[in-house]
């Protein structure tokens, strides 16, 4: 140890040194805090409940990767859609899928239709439109900018023959049965022309092994009137559409058939 | 490691949850434990808080000593509180310093500003104070430096290193 470690040694006995005893009223604070020992099962209590809360964790993480990510829109409540005179099936029991509502079924026909009112303002601009397989059913997804979600129309018809907004052309899609989806106040373009919508028109869906939604297309986008027509393999047609917030969405299911 | 058996029969009732054994623990080691905590803060009323906050851990934490010395437990205990309590005091100082932007306070002072030594401890980094306590007042070995402080030993070694240099240049003493 050289004289420089020495002096440090010296500096630091001095400076405890100068410290001459515990003040009493410190004494009286540990006594004070040390109160009874806890009995064992209380000391052992923060760490049951960690292990009970990491569970709960691990539980919820494991719904989460389950379940879609959904909010339920603060504007409308999940809805089902049936047609106004189903025919009577086995199928036609709302059959309940997660917590997410119940599938009503139909046989499909005219006039079957939902008209849902979600807001006030009635517009909005489409940003996506995602189709995809789950579970059980497949799924659209109708994105749109801001926070409220156009009026729609949703009605159910007996075949995949639809009609071109305007021009009045005939477009028939993939499957067997037709599924409308308008969008009063919708558009692809914002109120200065600008296109929101870059995806495509026309979504193939490749050949399920189960029956659901074989086509979605776009055949309107005129005055604000939005137009989205869905070929159906799945009979009886069981669908459950649900208005989500954040970002605000239409999503539509349709449960998949064997 | 052997203890009086005085010591011994404290530490026993203690467990067992006697309050008047543990108040004996604490005149025992207490003054120890609040010096080498007002060494590490430098501030004594932090020093207290440190001091007050060892022996309640040291009391809830009876159970899990052993054949250690209770006093080199307790000053385990006390050094490992004085940093964490230095730390949530100088939060941006604490920072700073785990950044990289506060490399033991300021550059090397002038001739004529030359520090005490004890005023050159006052700048060092908490994190090396820490060491130079244990390591020359409490006299441990660089090993149980780092043993205590839960650190690697060559981290211990260059945080020796590093503040001697500090203190040399703060305090102007020669390089033997």
């Amino acid at each position: 140890m050289n004289d420089f470690e020495n002096d440090l040694k010296r500096q630091l006995a001095r400076e405890a040194d100068a410290v001459q005893s515990v003040p009493r009223d410190l004494a009286a604070r540990i006594a004070e805090s040390s109160g009874p020992r806890p009995a064992l099962w209380l000391r052992m209590a923060p760490i049951a409940v960690a292990v009970l809360f990491v569970g709960a964790v691990g539980l919820a993480m494991n719904n989460l990767l389950r379940t879609p990510p959904i909010v339920p829109s603060p504007a409308g409540t999940p809805s089902v859609l049936a047609s106004d005179n189903p025919a009577p099936s086995p199928a036609a029991t709302p059959s309940p899928v997660g917590n997410l509502g119940a599938f009503a079924c139909g046989q499909g026909g005219n006039g079957g239709r939902q008209v849902v009112q979600p807001s006030a303002d009635g517009s909005g601009n489409l940003t996506a439109v995602r189709v995809a397989h789950q579970a059980g059913f497949d799924r659209v997804t109708f994105e749109f900018a801001g926070a409220t979600l156009p009026a729609y129309t949703i009605t159910l018809q007996a075949t995949t023959h639809f009609t071109q907004d305007a021009s009045g052309m005939p477009v028939d899609l993939r499957g067997s049965t037709g599924l409308k989806v308008v969008f009063h106040g919708g558009s692809e373009m914002d109120l200065n022309g600008k296109k929101t919508y870059s995806g495509s028109n026309d979504l193939l869906l490749p050949a399920p092994s189960a029956k659901g939604i074989a086509e979605v297309r776009q055949f309107g986008d005129f005055e604000r009137v939005l137009s989205w027509g869905m070929g159906l393999d799945a009979l009886p047609v069981c669908t459950r559409v649900l208005p989500l917030a954040s970002p605000t969405r239409l999503v539509v299911d349709v449960q998949q058939q064997p | 490691m052997l203890m009086e058996p005085k010591v011994n029969n404290m530490l026993d009732r203690a467990r067992s949850g006697d309050r008047d054994a543990f108040a004996l623990l604490v005149d025992r080691y207490g003054l120890m434990v609040l010096r080498t905590a007002r060494l590490i803060v430098r501030d004594p009323d932090l020093a207290e808080d440190v001091c007050q906050e060892t022996f309640f851990k040291g009391w809830r934490r009876l159970s899990t000593l052993r054949d250690e010395d209770p006093g080199a437990w307790l000053n385990r205990i006390a050094a490992n509180e004085a940093v964490s309590a230095w730390r949530r005091r100088h939060r941006l100082q604490a920072l700073r310093e785990r950044i990289g932007m506060d490399p033991g306070g300021r550059p090397p002072l002038t001739p004529e500003a030359r520090l005490d030594l004890g005023r050159a401890l006052d700048r060092l980094k908490v994190d090396d104070r820490a060491v130079v306590v244990l390591h020359y007042y409490q006299d441990l070995s660089v090993e149980e430096t780092a043993r205590a402080l839960g650190i690697p030993v060559d981290t211990a070694k260059s945080r020796l290193k590093t503040a001697l240099k500090r203190l040399r240049d703060f305090s102007g003493a020669e390089e033997n």
